[in-house]
């Protein structure tokens, strides 16, 4: 009984890697040169987790999502934000249709947000207001609208888009939105030998046919393996005083934080952590979560939940900095005698 | 691919080798960190220890010059005991710390972490000695203890290279040791120079008890032998003594002896012999306050040649200065002038007899006192007239006490603010007595304006019309009306909030 668990497991972690590969080499048929990129949204997926992806235009975020749910066969949804959105345009309203008697009735009409794979273009563009109609969804995974509430099919998973350079009509995102991402990725310009392979694509004569090599059940079984991945007391606790080092004030929190982070990250980020590491983990061959899974998360999933302070901010003190501060000063074992 | 994954089953069957393998590999690993950790805290107690190397020397030094300059023996210790303190003490300090380091317990955790990371296994090890202590297992426990356990034999036979940081000797570790090497020489040049000294000292005693020795019989014929008298060294030898222990150079023995001959020989022709003695306790005083001393080691009560040096040369000073009548005892002269160790070769030395202190007041002191003088007859004289009043020096004419009015409007050139119109008025009476300085006490307006003229007019009421507006139906504005506050901030103020949320925004 406990090999044929064991042998089990080993079959699932199979099963993982290669759905993971397929689909990574089915996107990046598309994208060119963004390999990181690409691996952190698809750990995000198969985690269950939202992606907040970041970078100047033309780097291909809206086409790299746009290409994973081609790639996994989920129902694709694309919100442009604009500041004049409501959030009525995102969750979906009630509206009046006529029926076959003559008479009116209302009707909810479902929002973009009622779909598997979400893609909230620019939504730093909208107002404060809009952004929160996205709370719910991405934290409870169900819109409500009046006395309505639709629970939102799995896989859901929104990937949200900012351009760092445009502030100007902008909305930063609040610290409440910004927690729900599971991920923040920052898309930088590709290498210099990437830039032929992606003229070819896009100007050739010819167009890339993405193919769907998953389903939305696969992703939604990949998401239980990554789920059934134990982690030892001492990744744990490693997580936890990662995230512990973040906060100022706390017993493991180095210099820098405790002088230029005002705000550092919510037990949603140990668990963000944790999650990430499991699939780094699987993909590692291993089936137990190790330190090194989760020193590799630690920056995609710390980066955006630390807000600096007045003088953090004056003095160009970024989060980047400020978690590999936290990742070199924070003992991978605890109760070291010295 | 299984569908569901099962809570877990009992960890029953698992490998009792393993977890003995397990066992194995930590006890080893805590061996060797321990080891690791104690070396550490040896070095590192060591580099805390270092400056004792310089210090105890040091000490041993400071304790020498103060033994030295008390007159005592400054070889305290061996110098080979003082190098064997300050290089033991270090290394007894960092034994003790590394025997305690060894005594803390290294976590199985933390120990299996370091073989994990030694043999790159990502924690496979670590991961597996805790689920083997879980009761129930899933099927990846399952798979991660099974993974581990095809990777213990090397973990076994692997030595740990456990590196702990290493302790940073330094630059200020060899300044230690070079200033311990320093101390140690001083100490052993403090020992040999203080026996060169005594060498020197003694046979310079020699010397002087040879040539003063043919001398001594017509000096004792002289006087009477005084009482029991603490024995006085020569001064000479005293002399050098204290010279030796200055630095200063000494004459050598073959040239000491001629000046020795020379000054006892002067001493017994004149009446004024003591006046040598009496110059070196006073004039020089670090002479005489090493004088005492040597001279309280060195005497021996009841030798009659000790005693009947000093007492003539002092008798004949106190013949030639001190024109006073009065003789006191031998014995009690013999001891101020030897100063018995309280004479600190000051005028103002209470033990120091009459004769001396005039002897030794300087003109300028003099001076001084009558300045004093004179400044305590002015005082005294101001106080008789009164304490505060000016003083009859000053000159000045008395104070004007005409209360006639001045010439019409103008005041009075002759007020001097005492009395009498004028423009500012002063203290006068007792209040001009409290204090030394009159103030003058002014008063800020008029204090009459005089009457005031009203003139009043009167003015018969005359009758205004009032015009009437008729109602009529009024238009749309024409025209602007003109600018308007608006709640926006200022230009400046917009384009600080601007770049401070660009500098905020700004990609990294």
């Amino acid at each position: 009984m406990s090999s044929q668990d064991a042998s089990a497991a080993r079959e699932d972690a199979q099963a993982f890697i290669e759905t993971f590969q397929a689909i990574k080499g089915e996107v990046s048929r598309m994208m060119v040169g963004q390999d990181a990129v690409i691996d952190g949204v698809l750990t995000a997926l198969m985690a269950g987790g939202h992606v907040l992806l970041e970078g100047v235009p033309g780097l291909g975020k809206t086409m790299l999502v746009s290409s994973l749910g081609r790639a996994v066969d989920l129902t694709f949804s694309r919100i442009q934000f604009t500041p004049d959105m409501m959030p009525a345009d995102v969750r979906g309203t009630s509206v009046l249709v006529e029926t076959e008697g003559g008479g009116h009735e209302l009707q909810f009409e479902e929002g973009p947000i009622v779909a598997n794979l979400v893609l909230a273009d620019e939504i730093n563009r909208a107002t404060p207001k809009t952004q929160s109609a996205l709370l719910e969804a991405m934290q409870e995974r169900q819109v409500t609208v009046g006395k309505r509430t639709i629970v939102l099919e799995e896989p859901f998973c929104v990937m949200a888009t900012q351009n760092p350079v445009e502030q100007e009509g902008t909305y930063p995102l609040p610290e409440a939105q910004l927690d729900r991402f599971l991920f923040k990725l920052v898309v930088g310009y590709p290498a210099e030998a990437d830039y032929k392979e992606i003229l070819r694509r896009t100007t050739g004569g010819t167009d890339v046919e993405l193919s769907a090599v998953s389903k939305g059940k696969t992703v939604n079984k990949m998401r239980k393996i990554v789920r059934s991945v134990p982690v030892p007391e001492h990744a744990e606790d490693y997580a936890i005083r990662l995230v512990m080092a973040t906060q100022p004030g706390s017993r493991y929190a180095p210099a820098l934080v405790n002088r230029y982070v005002a705000l550092g990250s919510s037990p949603r980020g140990a668990q963000a952590l944790l999650l990430g590491a499991k699939v780094k983990a699987l993909l590692a061959g291993r089936f137990a979560v190790a330190v090194e899974d989760i020193q590799a998360v630690a920056l995609p999933v710390l980066r955006h939940r630390m807000m600096m302070n007045f003088e953090g901010l004056s003095e160009g003190v970024t989060s980047e900095k400020v978690v590999s501060e936290v990742l070199g000063s924070v003992e991978a074992n605890a109760g070291a005698p010295v | 691919m299984m569908d569901e994954f099962p809570e877990g089953s009992a960890n029953g069957g698992e490998d009792p080798l393993f977890r003995r393998d397990l066992d194995v590999i930590a006890e080893r690993a805590s061996a060797d960190i321990s080891k690791a950790y104690s070396g550490r805290e040896f070095k590192r107690i060591l580099r805390a220890s270092l400056p004792l190397i310089a210090l105890v020397p040091l000490f041993y030094f400071l304790t020498q010059v103060a033994y030295w300059n008390q007159g005592g023996d400054p070889r305290l210790a061996p110098a080979i005991l003082v190098v064997l303190t300050a290089v033991g003490l270090p290394v007894l300090f960092g034994w003790i710390a590394s025997r305690e380091a060894r005594r803390i317990a290294i976590g199985r955790g933390h120990a299996m972490g370091k073989v994990d990371g030694q043999l790159q296994l990502e924690g496979r090890l670590q991961a597996a000695d805790d689920f083997v202590r879980r009761p129930l297992l899933t099927g990846f426990e399952r798979a991660a203890i099974e993974d581990a356990a095809t990777r213990t034999e090397a973990a076994k036979t692997v030595a740990l290279q456990h590196d702990p940081a290493q302790v940073q000797w330094g630059r200020a570790s060899a300044l230690w040791a070079a200033a311990g090497v320093v101390f140690v020489l001083g100490s052993l040049w403090v020992g040999t120079w203080e026996m060169q000294a005594r060498y020197r000292a003694e046979t310079a005693n020699e010397a002087l008890v040879a040539a003063a020795g043919e001398l001594a019989e017509p000096l004792i014929e002289e006087r009477a032998p005084a009482p029991a008298v603490p024995e006085l060294p020569e001064p000479k030898a005293l002399e050098a003594l204290s010279k030796t222990r200055q630095g200063a150079a000494i004459p050598e023995r073959a040239d000491a002896s001629p000046d020795i001959s020379e000054s006892v020989k002067e001493s017994a022709g004149k009446t004024g012999a003591g006046r040598s003695s009496g110059a070196l306790s006073s004039s020089a005083g670090s002479e005489s306050r090493s004088a005492p001393s040597a001279q309280g080691q060195t005497s021996e009560p009841g030798d009659p040649d000790s005693q009947a040096k000093p007492a003539p040369k002092k008798k004949a000073k106190a013949q030639a200065d001190e024109p006073a009548p009065e003789e006191k005892p031998e014995d009690e002269e013999s001891g101020a002038t030897a100063g018995k160790g309280s004479s600190k070769g000051s005028n103002k030395n209470p033990t120091a007899s009459d004769w001396k202190s005039r002897d030794q007041v300087t003109e300028s002191d003099d001076q001084e006192i009558d300045d004093d003088e004179e400044a305590e007859d002015d005082e005294e004289s101001q106080e008789n007239r009164g304490g505060v009043q000016p003083s009859l020096r000053d000159r000045r004419p008395p104070v004007s006490r005409d209360l006639q009015i001045g010439f019409g409007n103008r005041p009075n050139p002759d007020a001097n603010g005492r009395g009498g119109p004028s423009e500012q008025k002063k203290s006068r009476g007792v209040a001009s007595l409290v204090l030394g300085v009159p103030i003058p006490d002014r008063i800020k307006g008029r204090p009459g304006p005089g009457p005031t003229k009203i003139t009043q007019e009167r003015i018969e009421p005359q009758a205004e019309e009032a015009g009437t507006v008729t109602a009529t139906s009024r238009g749309p504005r024409s025209g602007s009306t003109g600018p308007l506050g608006h709640l926006d901030l200022e230009p400046d103020l917009k384009a600080l909030v601007r770049r401070y949320f660009l500098s905020r925004r700004a990609a990294p």
